[in-house]
């Protein structure tokens, strides 16, 4: 069985310099694939060249088997490929709901429509009219989240969710994730927080200077480690789990 | 002429200022083109409806039926294949190529028309108007072009405002790259603008030629009237843009009571006004609607 969101040997380059480095993942359906590192990483730069808004120096993205390489990132969400921004992105002068419609645009046939987003965050009925720039970071994130669930993805892609939110916001946004794993689709996740990403993700990898340093699922990988590797301390690019 | 005559007159002109600038606004407010040929395109639909006529025998009237969807048309196809081109290459390039259009256009129309001025030929409503009272009277004319204008408007409003594809146009105006991340070909959307603005000067520029005589390098006057609206409207803002038209629209009505020379200076004066105290404009919220 082919993988949901196949990444093979991407390298993104910005200027002289190597954002990221022949990078490869997978994520499966019903997955939730996390990756974690320092600032600078090229954690975004990783998401942002998937969603097509960036063009790879090398390598290939494959979505269901298909070579989305050369697709521009429009065609991208009609395949399936949808990506929640980091900074949320929301258009910030029209409201609630017409950010909602604007999510279906391009909306492929699926399970998540209006009724259904609205049933994962029932506050969003009555602040429908409200302008999206009058939302809390928290809300905003479940806007953001809401707009690309109503494109019915295959694969969905969060920059970041955690930026900006409080604690309870972002404990709000993660206890939906296992609903959308359930209902089959696969979650790429670049988590600030690595706590937050060892204890929702299925598989993490861990980037520095745009290589991979670790990967494994969460239960296997302790602390240590994952200092070592977030930070380049001592012997980089362990590799550990199958 | 009275002050509440002018006044009045000044409002109905400003409802076609307003129109004519609609279309510099939208293009600025979503994709940042500043179109210097906007006035000619104006003046050029004037002279299209000239040579459709009698080659279609259709009522002047009438023949914004053929010319707004030509425009809207020409106007997608300018956008996608000559302003998208240059707006990869900085704004600038957008601007000159623009000015390039302005230029060409405007030579055009001179080597085939002849610089001779020409207007819509519309009969007897031109001279006649409704008594409202001892002093204020309003042309048919102005009634008719007035309501079309505020009709036009009225329907790029609800476009904008209530349609998939008109709060798309929205969207890309405030991000482009959200934009795309919801689905959206920002290219397409941004021909849609153009269309937008390219049928509303298109009509403007009908009523223009139904109302007084265009030339073929008339068009960098309008221009410079349309600037001034959107310029005391607010960058990129509407309503603000309706503002700025009855504002100028009034200016130079009022102006006229005093002299005529008056009335071509006094809506400059205002709008040097206008961005010495508020130099972004009344509206200066980059908002599209």
């Amino acid at each position: 069985m082919s993988a949901l969101l196949e990444v093979r040997d991407l390298t993104v380059c910005h200027g002289q310099l190597e954002a990221v480095r022949a990078l490869s993942l997978t994520v499966n359906a019903g997955e939730v694939v996390g990756i974690i590192g320092a600032n600078g990483a090229g954690k975004s730069t990783l998401l942002r060249t998937i969603a097509g808004l960036h063009k790879p120096a090398a390598g290939s993205v494959l979505l269901d088997g298909q070579d989305i390489t050369r697709l521009p990132p429009d065609r991208r969400v009609a395949a399936g490929l949808v990506l929640v921004p980091e900074g949320r992105r929301l258009f910030a002068s029209l409201n609630v709901e017409e950010n909602l419609l604007a999510g279906c645009y391009r909306a492929r046939p699926g399970p998540w429509d209006m009724a259904r987003v609205l049933r994962l965050f029932p506050w969003m009925e009555e602040r429908k009219r409200q302008p999206a720039s009058q939302l809390s970071g928290g809300e905003q994130q479940a806007v953001a989240i809401a707009r690309a669930l109503l494109a019915n993805p295959r694969v969905l892609m969060l920059d970041e969710p955690s930026l900006g939110l409080s604690p309870l916001a972002l404990r709000r946004i993660y206890s939906v994730l296992p609903e959308l794993v359930g209902s089959g689709l696969g979650v790429l996740l670049v988590e600030q927080d690595v706590r937050q990403a060892l204890r929702v993700t299925n598989w993490l990898k861990c980037l520095l200077e745009g290589r991979q340093t670790l990967e494994g699922p969460p239960a296997e990988l302790d602390v240590d480690q994952i200092e070592a590797a977030y930070f380049g301390i001592g012997n980089v690019a362990q590799r550990k789990g199958a | 002429m009275t002050f509440v005559n002018a006044l009045v007159q000044g409002i109905l002109l400003g409802g076609l200022f307003a129109l004519f600038a609609c279309g510099l606004s939208l293009m600025f407010g979503v994709m940042e083109v500043i179109n210097l040929a906007h006035g000619d395109v104006a003046v050029a639909a004037v002279y299209l409806a000239v040579v459709l006529i009698p080659a279609t025998h259709v009522p002047a009237i009438w023949i914004f039926v053929l010319v707004v969807p030509v425009f809207m048309v020409g106007g997608y196809l300018l956008q996608r294949l000559l302003f998208q081109q240059a707006l990869g290459s900085g704004p600038i390039t957008t601007l000159l190529v623009s000015f390039g259009l302005s230029v060409v256009l405007e030579n055009v129309l001179l080597e085939v028309f002849t610089a001779n001025s020409q207007s819509l030929n519309i009969g007897s409503l031109v001279s006649g108007s409704v008594q409202v009272s001892n002093q204020v009277y309003l042309p048919y004319l102005s009634l008719i072009i007035l309501g079309t204008a505020v009709v036009a408007l009225v329907v790029v409003q609800v476009f904008l405002a209530r349609t998939r594809t008109g709060r798309m146009v929205r969207a890309v105006a405030d991000d482009r790259e959200a934009a795309q991340l919801v689905g959206a070909s920002y290219r397409h959307l941004f021909g849609v603008a153009a269309a937008l603005a390219f049928g509303t000067v298109a009509l403007a520029g009908l009523a223009l030629g139904m109302y007084t005589s265009v030339a073929p390098s008339a068009g960098p006057s309008y221009l410079l009237y349309g600037f001034a609206a959107v310029v005391i409207g607010g960058l990129g803002s509407l309503w603000g843009t309706l503002l700025g038209g009855m504002i100028l629209g009034v200016a130079s009505t009022v102006g006229a009571l005093v002299d005529p020379d008056f009335g071509a200076m006094l809506p400059y004066l205002v709008f040097l006004a206008v961005l010495a105290v508020r130099p972004h404009g009344l509206f200066p919220k980059k908002v599209l609607l």
